[in-house]
């Protein structure tokens, strides 16, 4: 565990309470009655093989998934309908993927503003805000750039600017290193760390690289649906 | 013998009527044609857009506002249709009033009645095109469709 907790962790900001979750009409269980507290600005690893219900579980903090039975709490709220969730997605969380997921199409400025149009934000303010997340994750001139003209580490730091463009105090991270090469694994993990902690913000990052997960306040280790280790 | 004027006689000879009623149908078939057509091209969009659809849901984009999305597509489709479909007309207006076996039978002109009607129905079957992907788009799962290839 590289960094203390800071003070401002002081209370849980994800609290996850006997949660299961199947597929496929139940044949498939993911979670098993998962338990997990996460305190607010902590830096969190999920650890674990494939398969073992990291994606899922961040899926159903982030209201992505619906839980069959348990109760998940963001912020010290239940999220239960889809005006919750949506609340959910528009304010207190943000999602980086394993493959970036920008819209090909569009610029890296355009990518970034989508959070903005589904909020409503004033444009001016907007593109304001991606300007200077942009040029905290070192793409600030590159945003009139389509995406196929940006290297991988740079889709990765574009959708980091994505996630975090409706300030939420919440970041979950799926495996967010997982299609980049050595250095930019490094680069890019390294910067989801600084900006969590330089923005307060309350990180959960689904990795299978120990080494990274390491680095992180705390490591919880998952294995066919449940947690194992809490470290 | 009776002299009647082109419209009157245009209006009461049997083989014009048929003609009108003919025009109708070709008419009525276009019309239900252009709304496959944009149900065809939304639901290529939709189709082709999926992981998308998903990135926009996970960015906070609500059911209604993907709708929006999809009908303003839909809508942007039909109104060039109708710009092209109103040059195509007045092109071909134009041509008919120049053949002089024509004249007096039938009145070539494109007053704003017919844009209006030609504007009502692109709208009509624009949203009516849209129904089916607007429906399939909103209820894709965000997270299953961020997984699709």
């Amino acid at each position: 565990m590289s960094e203390p907790l800071s003070e401002f962790a002081m209370q849980p900001m994800i609290s996850v309470k006997d949660v299961w979750k199947s597929f496929d009409r139940g044949r498939i269980e993911v979670l098993k009655g998962v338990d997990l507290t996460v305190q607010t600005g902590e830096v969190l690893a999920l650890c674990g093989i494939s398969g073992c219900g990291k994606s899922t579980l961040l899926n159903v903090i982030g209201g992505l998934e619906i839980a069959e039975r348990g109760v998940v709490e963001v912020d010290g709220r239940p999220r239960l309908g889809e005006k919750e969730r949506l609340q959910l997605l528009r304010h207190e969380v943000g999602f980086v993927f394993q493959l970036h997921q920008l819209v090909p199409g569009l610029t890296l400025e355009e990518n970034c503003l989508i959070p903005a149009v589904a909020t409503r934000m004033p444009r001016k303010q907007a593109r304001a805000r991606v300007k200077e997340l942009a040029d905290a994750t070192g793409i600030g001139g590159r945003l009139d750039r389509r995406v196929r003209e940006l290297s991988g580490g740079e889709r990765q730091r574009a959708a980091l600017v994505r996630a975090l463009l409706n300030d939420p105090p919440v970041l979950l991270a799926d495996e967010p290193t997982g299609a980049l090469d050595e250095q930019n694994r490094e680069r890019i993990f390294d910067l989801l760390l600084d900006l969590a902690r330089s923005f307060r913000k309350t990180l959960v990052i689904a990795t299978h690289d120990l080494d990274l997960a390491g680095r992180c306040d705390r490591v919880v280790r998952m294995k066919d649906g449940r947690m194992v280790v809490n470290e | 013998m009776n002299a009647l004027e082109n419209e009157e006689f245009s209006k009461t000879y049997s083989q014009f009527r048929i003609l009108k009623t003919t025009a109708w149908v070709v008419g009525g078939c276009a019309f239900l044609l252009g709304g496959l057509s944009v149900t065809n091209t939304m639901i290529l969009s939709v189709f082709t857009r999926i992981r998308e659809l998903a990135v926009v849901r996970v960015c906070g984009f609500s059911r209604v506002q993907v709708a929006q999305m999809i009908f303003g597509e839909s809508l942007a489709v039909s109104a060039l249709g109708m710009v092209a479909g109103l040059g195509l007309s007045a092109g071909g207006l134009r041509l008919l009033k120049a053949v002089p076996q024509f004249q007096g039978y039938i009145d070539p002109s494109l007053g704003m009645n017919e844009i209006l009607g030609a504007l009502a129905l692109a709208v009509i079957t624009a949203l009516l095109g849209a129904l089916y992907p607007a429906w399939y788009a909103v209820r894709l799962k965000p997270a299953e469709a961020m997984r699709h290839e």
